[in-house]
């Protein structure tokens, strides 16, 4: 309870900050930022509905599903694209979902967890 | 800071009983940004709501109002049917969404006033809130012989915790060659492929242990989700259509009444007695969606899909199980991504910008067996000619039929992954 009160204090000092780079992760509470923040950052609506599956952090993660947070941008981009256009080996989920997304979509979302830590 | 400190002495107050919701009005309305939030309900909806709305604005401050301390996933719990988790292994607390700055008070929304935007505590206490997030889940709709009180001897484990564990013990006891009848309900309701993932579940269970015993479903609808992949596994593991099938499922049956007592189905046509009985009745939102007017003359909670904000009562957002978000279905994995859309649309809304174009997923994954998964998913957006939820054409769909057996061994690798990811998601 103490704990928690004086982190409230301390979050709304510091207005932490959920950057760009930081999406779920806790350490998001330390980093400085302004007092609010934009809502609509391009690939954060949608690169949150992945988070679903795909674990943010690979810190004790024991799945099987891939961690793309800080992945390479391209690599991820290629990878879409490839689900996309049905032509990626192995796959049994993403195909379906790929086909959801414009390009335009996917290279934001590819940027969006690119640029995240983990 | 003003809003921090009135807010703690406020919490402090609404635990010992008195109502200060009005002094914290006065002062959180002389904000730049920031705003209240008060949330409804600690399962996925809720839980992911509260926890999203910190991480897109900290500035803003979230109460979250759960009874229990603890929350049993009802994804996973059918697995516990079939015996491969202990209830404790689906079971999260709520210190994760206090470390992302979370206020959880463990009590009971009794009363929602949408005009003095407050809400009513159990143990006595007032909040006051910009903006409410209402998350209650389902409540059943008792009748046919079914109540409240009869749930307590023939399960409908269909809220995850002692009623799972009441139904795991009640197939432990049965000795083989004992006939396990399950009544799915009708539509809408949550989770539509769970009844036939439990019916998978408790089959592998018997297979394994109590080979000489049967399971009837008696279904009032017509056809049931992933019904082609669910019979085609359970033709390859539980000879199913076999005279020695272990399942036999009747559909379109009318159900008339159960009889507890004797563990009895009757159906326009004949009766069904049961050595363990689950029925899971028809559903409607939680109770505190009703006496608040956010059903109106139906069972479930009309939204606007951009921002899950009621149709019907201004400043409070629906979302979950309890709204109508068609054609999304009640899963968790719904609920989830509802519920980041929604948090998405009430930082926009407390600093007065645009709401941001809204996006959804949902995948649902099932256990055949605990090396068989099959799925089911979709990507939705907002169709701006009709402003309502819709699918994206061309995405999203079932798993293929007649799949080679290593990749029904990933998608069940993959259901229990997201089980991790999406728990860890939503209260970590
Ligand atoms: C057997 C089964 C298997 C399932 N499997 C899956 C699956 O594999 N994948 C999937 O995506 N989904 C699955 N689901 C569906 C999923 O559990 C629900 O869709 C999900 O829980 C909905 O979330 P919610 O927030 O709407 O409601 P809930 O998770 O039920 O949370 C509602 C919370 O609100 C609280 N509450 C209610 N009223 C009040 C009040 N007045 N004041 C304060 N708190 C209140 C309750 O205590 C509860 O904790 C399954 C469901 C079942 C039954």
């Amino acid at each position: 309870m103490k704990n928690h009160e004086k982190w409230l204090h301390v979050a709304a000092v510091l207005a932490a900050a959920y950057a760009t780079t930081a999406c779920a992760s806790p350490e998001a509470k330390q980093t400085q930022a302004p007092a609010h923040r934009s809502v609509d950052a391009p690939g954060e609506v949608i690169g949150r509905t992945c988070a679903g599956c795909h674990a943010l952090s690979k810190k004790n993660y024991k799945g099987f599903v891939p961690v793309i947070a800080g992945m390479d941008k391209e690599k991820i981009v290629q990878k879409m694209r490839a689900f996309k256009a049905g032509t990626a080996k192995d796959v049994t989920i993403m195909d379906r979902i790929a086909k959801g997304y414009s390009d335009a979509e996917i290279d934001a979302v590819a940027a969006y967890y690119a640029k995240m830590k983990h | 800071m003003t809003t921090n400190i009135s807010r703690r002495d406020f919490i402090r107050g609404a635990g010992a009983g008195f109502a200060l919701g009005p002094l914290l009005f006065g002062v959180s309305r002389a904000r730049a940004g920031g705003g209240d939030v008060v949330v409804i309900g600690g399962g996925f909806g809720g839980a992911t709501a509260a926890k999203y709305i910190r991480l897109i604005d900290p500035s803003i401050q979230v109460t979250l109002i759960e009874p229990a301390k603890t929350y049993v996933t009802c994804p996973g719990s059918n697995w516990v049917l079939g015996g491969l988790r202990k209830i404790d292994q689906i079971t999260m607390t709520y210190d994760g969404l206090e470390r992302h700055g979370v206020k959880v008070v463990h009590d009971m929304v009794t009363h929602v006033d949408p005009d003095k935007r407050s809400v009513k505590l159990k143990s006595g206490g007032t909040l006051s809130y910009d903006r409410l997030v209402v998350s209650p889940g389902i409540d059943f709709k008792w009748g046919k012989g079914y109540t409240a009180a009869v749930s307590h001897e023939i399960p409908h484990a269909w809220k995850a915790g002692a009623q799972t564990t009441l139904l795991r013990k009640q197939l432990e006891a049965m000795p083989d060659g004992g006939t396990f009848i399950i009544v799915p309900p009708n539509n809408p309701f949550r989770c539509p492929p769970g009844p036939a993932e439990r019916i998978s579940m408790v089959a592998h269970y018997f297979k394994k242990h109590k080979p000489k015993s049967k399971i009837i479903a008696l279904d009032p609808k017509g056809k049931f989700s992933k019904q082609g992949l669910f019979i085609e596994g359970w033709k390859k593991l539980y000879g199913y259509g076999t005279d020695a099938s272990m399942i036999d499922y009747h559909q379109n049956v009318e159900i008339e009444e159960i009889d507890p007592k004797t563990k009895t189905v009757v159906t326009g046509v004949d009766e069904y007695k049961a050595d363990v009985l689950n029925f899971i009745p028809d559903q409607k939102a939680g109770a505190i969606a009703h006496a608040t007017g956010l059903t109106g003359d139906g069972d479930w909670c009309p939204i606007d899909g951009r921002t899950f904000e009621s149709t019907l009562i201004k400043g409070i957002h629906v979302i979950g199980d309890a709204s109508i978000a068609k054609p999304l279905p009640k899963s968790g994995y719904a609920a989830n991504s509802e519920a980041k859309v929604c948090a998405a649309a009430i930082a926009a809304l407390l600093q007065d910008r645009p709401v941001p174009e809204p996006s959804w997923v949902n995948t649902c994954y099932s256990l055949v067996a605990p090396d068989y998964g099959i799925s089911v998913a979709m990507v939705y957006e907002i169709d701006h000619a009709t402003g309502k939820i819709s699918k994206v054409q061309g995405a999203g769909g079932l798993s293929p039929a007649d799949a080679p057996p290593k990749f029904r061994r990933n998608e069940a690798l993959y259901a229990q992954s997201w089980w991790m990811t999406i728990t860890a998601d939503t209260w970590g």
